[in-house]
């Protein structure tokens, strides 16, 4: 009976441990528009993707190790996912020359992107750290963002990063001990592609391992709300410019 | 003449070479042998993909002269060199104006853009690369791989245990501070603004390779300090030059948002006086000389790239004071001298130099609050809300113009000069002098240069406002 009982309050300790595990796992859309993109001042109907910042880290109990080989994957999966959504939106996604490939055979584009992308680094801690300043226009990169040539056929340059850690066998067991999640945060900018304010910012975390192993299913929906809350393409009140 | 003045200089020859020889068998310490599991593949794999990430990102500086004169340097310090398993030595500069150099495990050397413009000759460019080619040639990289390693598994043990014990949390915390730093280090890459190198190798998750770039513990720094100042005599370079490299980084024009082992790790100050001691010990006449003039006849292109990144980067102190230092050399040179009105522009409120002020604590803790809390426009208003900061202001704009208009009346095909003209004229709201220089630029500018589209939007909407405004 003694045996009974102990067998019985371990168990229930391992399901308390795996309920919490689980109903700690949370996905989180959030998105922050200026006040020139929500009172239709500024419409996005067509942008320029700088190429983007992707990592896949993989975490395991001896700390943390590169995923090169799949970051790649995952880096051009979302780079997919995002233009695609885009024109879903009906937002023309400006062919920029700016493609990775494209800047390997061109070192002067790429020191422009270089430039442009370290315009944008000089925001983003700010920007992080007070998105919803986003509303009070508070953040650009300033009109150098012309220097891009794809900014001039496009309304806003989209700058976005994603990081996700992967979990390891042994720590995704540890996991239902200590809280370690399997997560990954995808962020979208919209950068005026004249003045360089930043016009709007979608951040998505996603926990589970979706997003590696089927990054549409993790992301796709929640990109066409978003887009739909920030009003660009066919969600806009602000018909294309001529 | 009889035989004792003879042979006194004799024997002081042979006195100072057998000095010198010993100095340099007590720095002849073989490397560690390593033997390679599968942990330290997987390391060298990750430093040999951060080298294809900063080749990718254009970060590192690809003009055949400057990397070969690194290269040349680099390799007369690994003449004595036995081969190492798993290591090529390759030394490159890399496109960041944060003040580091830094070794992977695989032997790739790396020395910042902005430690090359704060640097006065080969000798003390000999001193950086001979520190990290020590740190690569004692495999201070895998070492702490496999230290870490351990660390973490026992912090992963004590988070478990504290998870089920509760009140054990404290002491595991305290337990695993130490080994936490580099991980703290890769999660400030996340947080602050960083230099791109940092950032592009925060890409990858290894702490310990965000560890190897911002420096390692105490021991392998002071081990690397030691052994370099050895390598550098066996290869003739004077190894006074450490110290004085040292004593050059020790400068505080600005906020330093990323505080690498070149300045902080041990104090400063320390390192100084220890390598000094070490450099005393032979005499320091049998080493070459080298010219600051050389040195920046070879990098003044790497100087002035990273006077543009210090500029973009909100350190125009640090921009300043690089442009002078070419100026100094080469005073004709107009393209320097619109870099020094560049400078003297993007300045505005902010004094070229610290004020006594800004350099105590409470100084540096407004600056860092400035530096974080405010972006670079809200930072001038604050500093132009300030009478001192707003007579300043005054007085950075006229060095800027009278520097502009020097430059042109000098060769008016100078169209970076009306381009800068054109900014600080439409900052001061002069909107008919800042269109006219800035249709002077279209005009002169070659077709193809990328700030055309940007200067003819600017040039647009001045003449709208201006057609707009009112006439009385």
């Amino acid at each position: 009976m003694r045996c009974f009982r102990v067998s019985a309050s371990l168990a229930l300790v391992v399901v308390v441990f795996v309920i919490a595990a689980f109903a700690s796992h949370k996905n989180e859309n959030l998105y922050y528009v200026s006040s020139k993109l929500a009172s239709a001042d500024e419409a996005i109907h067509s942008v320029c993707v700088v190429p983007g910042e992707m990592q896949l880290t993989k975490l395991g109990m001896k700390g943390k190790e590169g995923m090169e080989k799949e970051s790649e994957e995952w880096a051009n999966a979302l780079q997919r996912i995002v233009e695609s959504h885009l024109k879903a939106a009906q937002v023309e996604v400006v062919s920029s020359a700016i493609s990775p490939d494209q800047l390997d055979a061109n070192p002067d584009a790429q020191q422009l992107v270089l430039q442009v992308q370290k315009s944008y680094d000089g925001v983003a801690a700010q920007l992080e750290k007070h998105p919803k300043d986003i509303k009070k226009d508070r953040f650009s990169l300033g009109d150098e963002v012309a220097i891009l040539p794809c900014s001039a056929k496009s309304d806003a340059l989209v700058f976005f990063h994603a990081e996700g850690d992967v979990l390891t066998g042994g720590k995704k067991a540890f996991a239902l001990l200590v809280k370690t999640v399997q997560e990954a945060n995808l962020r979208i900018s919209f950068v005026d592609a004249k003045t360089g304010d930043v016009l709007a910012l979608i951040r998505i975390q996603r926990e589970g391992d979706r997003f590696e192993k089927n990054p549409e299913k993790a992301y796709g929906k929640a990109l066409d709300r978003e887009f739909k809350k920030i009003k660009i393409g066919g969600y806009t009140a602000v018909a294309k410019k001529k | 003449m009889n035989h004792s003045s003879l042979l006194r200089p004799l024997f002081r020859c042979a006195i100072r070479c057998l000095s010198v020889c010993l100095s340099l068998s007590l720095w002849a310490v073989t490397e560690p042998e390593l033997h390679f599991g599968k942990p330290d593949f997987t390391l060298l794999e990750e430093a040999n993909q951060i080298d294809q990430i900063y080749a990718r990102k254009g970060l590192i500086v690809t003009d055949p002269e400057i990397t070969g004169y690194v290269e040349s340097v680099g390799n007369k310090l690994l003449a004595n060199q036995p081969p190492l398993e798993n290591v090529t030595f390759k030394f490159r500069v890399i496109r960041d104006p944060v003040v580091n150099a830094f070794a992977l495990p695989n032997g790739s050397v790396y020395v910042t853009s902005g430690l090359i413009a704060r640097l006065q000759n080969e000798a003390q460019l000999a001193g950086v690369l001979s520190h990290e080619i020590t740190h690569v040639s004692r495999r201070h990289g895998y070492l702490h791989n496999r230290d870490m390693r351990k660390k973490m598994v026992v912090i992963d043990i004590f988070q478990g245990a504290a998870a089920v014990g509760g009140a054990m949390a404290q002491g595991a915390a305290n337990a695993s501070n130490a080994a936490m730093s580099a991980a703290q280090s890769a999660a400030l890459l996340k947080q602050e603004l960083v230099g791109m190198s940092l950032q592009a190798a925060g890409q990858l998750g290894q702490a310990v390779m965000v560890a190897s770039i911002f420096g390692y513990s105490r021991e392998q720094e002071r081990e690397a300090d030691d052994s370099g100042i050895g390598r550098m005599m066996k290869a003739g370079y004077d190894p006074h030059a450490i110290p004085q490299a040292l004593g050059l980084l020790d400068e505080h024009l600005e906020y330093e948002p990323i505080i690498t082992f070149y300045r902080d790790h041990p104090k400063i100050s320390d390192r100084i006086a220890e390598t000094t001691k070490l450099a005393d010990a032979p005499p320091a006449s049998v080493f070459a000389t080298f010219s600051e003039s050389d040195y920046l006849a070879k990098f003044a292109p790497v100087i002035v790239y990273n006077i543009r990144a210090d500029l973009s980067s909100r350190r125009e102190r640090t921009a300043l004071a690089r442009t002078k230092r070419l100026l100094a050399w080469n005073p004709d040179d107009l393209s320097y001298q619109i870099l020094m009105a560049d400078c003297y522009r993007s300045l505005g409120a902010k004094s070229p130099e610290p004020n006594t002020e800004e350099l105590t604590r409470h100084g540096v803790a407004e600056d860092r609050k400035l530096y974080f809390q405010h972006t670079e426009a809200e930072e001038q208003h604050t500093l132009r809300s300030k009478a001192d900061g707003q007579a300043q202001l005054k007085l950075n704009r006229q060095s800027a113009e009278q520097t502009y208009l020097s430059v042109i009346s000098k060769d008016p095909s100078k169209f970076e000069a009306y381009l800068g003209l054109g900014f600080l004229y439409e900052e001061e709201d002069r909107k008919a002098e800042a269109a006219q220089q800035y249709q002077q630029f279209l005009k002169v500018a070659p077709s193809d240069n990328y700030q055309r589209l940007r200067i003819q939007r600017r040039s647009e909407n001045l003449q709208k406002s201006l057609s707009s405004a009112p006439t009385f």
